[in-house]
């Protein structure tokens, strides 16, 4: 009997000590039994702030707001930090609360300099408030500024597309100057053809006459690349064509926006500017070496002719543009 | 009621519709080319280039083969050169003419040419009517304020011209044709117009006036 009560008391015993030492090992791992510095914080308002609350530093939970009270300049919070997160809290520490756009608030220890010294507990560090959706509405007010600011951009083209004295008009005059030079009998590309005339004979072996007017093969080079660039971009303006063919009578954005027709043509057509008159230098310049060339005119003539040919469909495609595109009112010739 | 509106929205929606077409190439291409001659016309560019731009417009409206356009053009040829105070030439007008002859553009015609009193008032386009009246009367004063009025730049330069042409010259007619042309920037027809208002000076012995015309030429030729 006696050996019975001996055994339950030690069952017993065994057991509480099991169930004590448990709860020993869960409060030291939670800090029960560490040493615990508390700070003080203060704040303006107590708004967002709760007991309870974590506090963060690099996205760790190192303590918690453990109490808040109401003063007459704003509200006192203390924050309790275990002895092993404590030498993140150094002098030089700031406090912010942080909002996030989802999810609660908490309290973020930003510490640039770990090596500081500690921060005193006397010391009532004054918290900043971190809020998401302020600090989006910041970081987007200067993009919606220049997307205001390219709206009206857009709307700027339009009217200079609109207008007769406008960029896009001037370009297509000044392509039909280039033209019209080309046609001129005693423009450049004529008095090239009368100088080409006197050439003599000693460079007859030479494979182009071009090349032999330049006197060298890279300018010859680069004005047919000028010339393939055009071409390119006269098919570039007969696909956008076809794109405003199907847009025409839809919504303006897709002919207006910032990603429409017409701000890519208006490119195009720059672009195309640039590269007439890139041609006109070169043909300037061999102009200026053919005085004392050979005599056969003939690629000169190409020359001339693809000039003429790319020039006059650039002009025909961006005048089409110009009729099919509703930004102007209907066009009709009437009397002055 | 609502079907009347409904069938009014329906109307509406075909007319705009109808309005979103686009005008055939050669009228859109020949009335670009049109307005390029106009304005390389008055601000004195090239011949070369501006005669290019007529010959265009010609070629884009004889793909229509109206002989109406046709003649529209001619004679807008001619009433720029009535503006700068130049010699009107017919051109093609008097054969598009006898090949189809249109009313408006035949009054027209005989506006332009300096025969007012053969014009019908009521087949002229409209801004030049109380202009017509004031040069079939020959009161400069009426003329010069008829000119005034008139909305459309290039038109009071029409008339304004057309008024030289019939000898109703004020100083104010020839400082509104100076006006405009200087607000257009149309630097032809200012020069023309300048030299013209210098002459007015000379001939009625305002020297200092005619000399100060003659510095703002020196100065923008």
């Amino acid at each position: 009997m006696q050996k019975i009560e001996l055994k339950v008391g030690l069952f017993v015993t065994i057991t509480l000590l099991l169930i004590m030492a448990s709860i020993g090992y869960v409060a030291y791992k939670k800090d029960m039994f560490s040493k615990v510095y508390t700070y003080t914080l203060s704040s303006k308002t107590g708004e967002n702030l709760t007991e309870g609350m974590p506090v963060v530093f690099w996205g760790f939970n190192i303590g918690r707001v453990s109490s808040l009270e109401l003063i007459d300049q704003g509200v006192l919070i203390q924050i309790k930090i275990p002895e092993r997160h404590n030498r993140v809290i150094r002098s030089n520490s700031k406090f912010v609360l942080d909002k996030p756009l989802f999810g609660a608030s908490r309290i973020v220890v930003e510490t640039d300099n770990l090596n500081a010294p500690p921060l005193s507990p006397k010391t009532v560090s004054e918290i900043s408030v971190s809020n998401d959706i302020n600090e989006m509405i910041k970081r987007a007010l200067p993009i919606v500024d220049k997307a205001d600011r390219i709206m009206a951009n857009v709307e700027q083209v339009t009217e200079k597309l609109a207008d007769p004295g406008g960029d896009v008009n001037r370009i297509l005059k000044n392509t039909e100057t280039v033209t019209a030079n080309l046609a001129d009998p005693k423009g450049d590309v004529n008095r090239i053809l009368k100088n080409a005339e006197a050439l003599t004979a000693r460079f007859a072996k030479k494979e182009s006459v071009l090349e032999m007017a330049v006197g060298n093969t890279e300018s010859v080079k680069s004005v047919h690349e000028a010339l393939a660039n055009v071409r390119d971009i006269t098919v570039r303006i007969d696909k956008i064509l076809a794109k405003a063919d199907s847009i025409t009578g839809k919504t303006g954005e897709e002919i207006y926006g910032p990603d429409g027709v017409l701000p890519l043509v208006r490119d195009i057509l720059r672009d195309l500017v640039a590269k007439l008159t890139k041609i006109d230098t070169t043909l300037d310049n061999i102009n200026k070496v053919s005085a004392e060339a050979v005599d056969s005119t003939k690629d000169l003539k190409v020359l001339r002719s693809e000039l003429d040919a790319a020039i006059t469909a650039i002009g025909n495609l961006a005048e089409e543009l110009n009729r099919k595109i509703p930004f102007k009112a209907k066009p009709e010739i009437k009397l002055p | 009621m609502k079907k009347i509106a409904r069938l009014l929205i329906f109307i509406l929606f075909l007319a705009g519709c109808a309005s979103s077409k686009p005008a055939p190439v050669w009228i859109a291409s020949g009335h670009q080319q049109l307005e390029n001659f106009k304005t390389d016309f008055l601000t004195g560019r090239a011949p070369l280039v501006t005669e290019l731009h007529f010959n265009k417009a010609i070629e884009e409206i004889k793909k229509g083969g109206d002989l109406d356009l046709l003649g529209k053009a001619w004679l807008t040829r001619m009433a720029l050169q009535a503006a700068v105070l130049g010699k009107i030439e017919d051109g093609d007008y008097r054969l598009i003419e006898a090949a189809q002859t249109v009313p408006a553009n035949r009054n027209f015609y005989l506006f332009i040419s300096g025969e007012a009193a053969r014009v019908e008032g009521f087949l002229l386009p409209e801004q030049y009517r109380p202009f017509l009246a004031a040069l079939k009367s020959g009161e400069a004063g009426q003329a010069e304020r008829t000119i005034v009025a008139i909305e459309d730049p290039l038109s009071r330069l029409i008339a304004a011209g057309l008024a030289v042409r019939h000898r109703l010259v004020t100083e104010g007619i020839l400082r509104t044709a100076v006006e405009t042309a200087a607000h257009e920037g149309w630097k032809r027809a200012l020069v023309a117009w300048l030299e013209r208002l210098q002459v007015f000076h000379e001939a009625a012995g305002e020297t200092a006036k005619a000399a100060t015309i003659r510095q703002r030429l020196d100065l923008i030729k």
